[in-house]
């Protein structure tokens, strides 16, 4: 199997497992493509439980668009060890597409704008090396006590519960909780351009 | 000079140690924060690493697993192919963008909904430096340099939603219009023609108008992209296919 999903870092013998389904997907192999369905499908769906917004008809919908979309573009991913992360950026975009649908249409252009399935990338390889759940560990515990941190804790920490539930559970709007939560992953995108820019310069 | 950053001074950051700079990031600037969130790329690792806080162990939903097979097994919805040649030709005299000479249907307009006088008609030119304007086929190779703009033929008057569509993208709504019944160029209030800048976009990019006699809800006018059509209801779509 090819590791629990999300986690951590693949083995080898994970990634040998990885390869083969991912060419099975490729070839349209059914068996391989039910794999890939169930290991992922948790960590996706998990993804746009975050955008409080969307009721679980919509995110149901959008599981099933992103693993569509997925499975016809497979050929294009440069490396298997990329998929976890190109899988959950197709589910992210998706899911800020359908909030879009959902919003005022200012907001649409905002977001629009900012669409990036296919953009080039411009944050560099490395960052994405000292990308890891140690740092994002340490980044949680520095938040000051507040509800950001109370939502960051319990949408990814202790990842039980929904954007939506925890909007009920903290009785603030559901778009209050997207927002904290997206706002969590603007820290975690400033704190890797610090670390890389800073080590870069380091003698 | 505004201290934050922008993609002049990113790029400039990679490549030269700017300290004030950095100290700046460092200070949580909200503004900074928006621009490297806009920033292409590190998404989905960031989503790897979140998630991966309290990892999930595979799904056993084989329902959902044979919901998603059946869907992929739905037949692709064929284009609906017409003979548009006849409206065409029969299109408004001193329109800016439609070709006199009719043109053979292989498949140009997906979607459209009845034909001639029932149909919805959208068609595409690209705008130069100098205003000029020059038609373009659907499915044509269009720079990212250019602008579109759009004229159409609307069987009524009514409420209208424009969506762009990237590759196999959901639709993401531009804009919203009043459509008079005939031909006219798509304009936004009192600005002039609605232009639609390729700036940004690669590969295959669909526009879709859907225009009803009611007002329609968004979701109303996605139906019926996917359905090609609705009671009440239609759609147009045009291609281009933008090249760097
Ligand atoms: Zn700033």
């Amino acid at each position: 199997m090819a590791g629990a999903a999300f986690s951590e870092s693949l083995t080898v013998t994970d990634r040998e497992e990885l390869v083969r389904l991912l060419d099975g997907v490729k070839r349209g192999d059914q068996a391989a493509c039910r794999q890939v369905y169930l290991t992922w499908r948790p960590g996706v769906l998990r993804l746009l439980e975050g955008f409080a917004q969307l009721d679980a008809d919509e995110r149901e919908d959008l599981v099933q668009e992103v693993f569509t979309r997925a499975f016809r573009a497979v050929g294009n991913l440069k490396s298997p060890e990329a998929f976890d992360g190109w899988l959950l950026s197709i589910a992210r975009n998706r899911g800020l597409s359908a909030l879009a649908r959902k919003a005022s249409r200012h907001e649409v252009r905002e977001r629009y704008a900012q669409e990036q399935d296919d953009a080039a990338e411009l944050i560099p390889e490395s960052a994405r090396l000292e990308l890891d759940i140690s740092m994002v560990r340490r980044l949680i515990e520095s938040l000051p006590e507040g509800p950001e941190k109370e939502t960051v804790r319990l949408f990814y920490v202790e990842g039980e519960l929904s954007a939506r539930e925890i909007a009920e559970r903290m009785g603030v709007g559901k778009s209050a909780v997207t927002m904290r939560l997206e706002r969590f992953r603007a820290r975690i995108r400033r704190q890797l351009m610090l670390d890389v820019l800073k080590r870069r310069w380091e003698p | 000079m505004s201290p934050h950053l922008d993609a002049a001074r990113w790029t400039a950051l990679q490549a030269t140690r700017d300290d004030a700079l950095l100290e700046h990031l460092a200070s949580g600037c909200e503004a900074c924060d928006a621009f490297l969130a806009a920033l292409p790329g590190a998404d989905g690792d960031i989503d790897r690493v979140l998630l991966s806080l309290a990892p999930r162990a595979p799904s056993t939903d084989e329902l959902a697993w044979a919901r998603f097979r059946r869907r992929q097994q739905q037949p692709a919805r064929r284009s609906l192919v017409f003979a548009v040649a006849a409206a065409l030709g029969l299109l408004v005299a001193g329109g800016l963008l439609w070709r006199a000479e009719p043109q053979v249907a292989v498949d140009p307009w997906t979607g459209l909904k009845g034909s001639g006088q029932d149909a919805l008609e959208l068609r595409a030119a690209v705008k130069g430096a100098r205003g000029a304007l020059t038609p373009i086929d659907d499915g044509q190779a269009v720079s990212s340099a250019a602008a579109l703009v759009f004229q159409v033929r609307s069987p009524m008057a009514g409420p209208a939603r424009l969506f762009i569509q990237r590759g196999d993208g959901v639709p993401v709504e531009l804009t919203q219009l009043g459509l008079v019944q005939g031909a006219q160029e798509l304009e936004r209030g009192d600005e002039g023609l609605l232009g639609f800048s390729l700036a940004g976009e690669r590969g295959p990019v669909s526009v879709w108008l859907v225009a009803a006699e009611v007002p329609m809800s968004v979701d109303t006018a996605l139906e019926a992209i996917k359905a090609g059509g609705d009671a009440g209801v239609v759609v147009a779509k045009l291609r281009v296919d933008v090249t760097p």
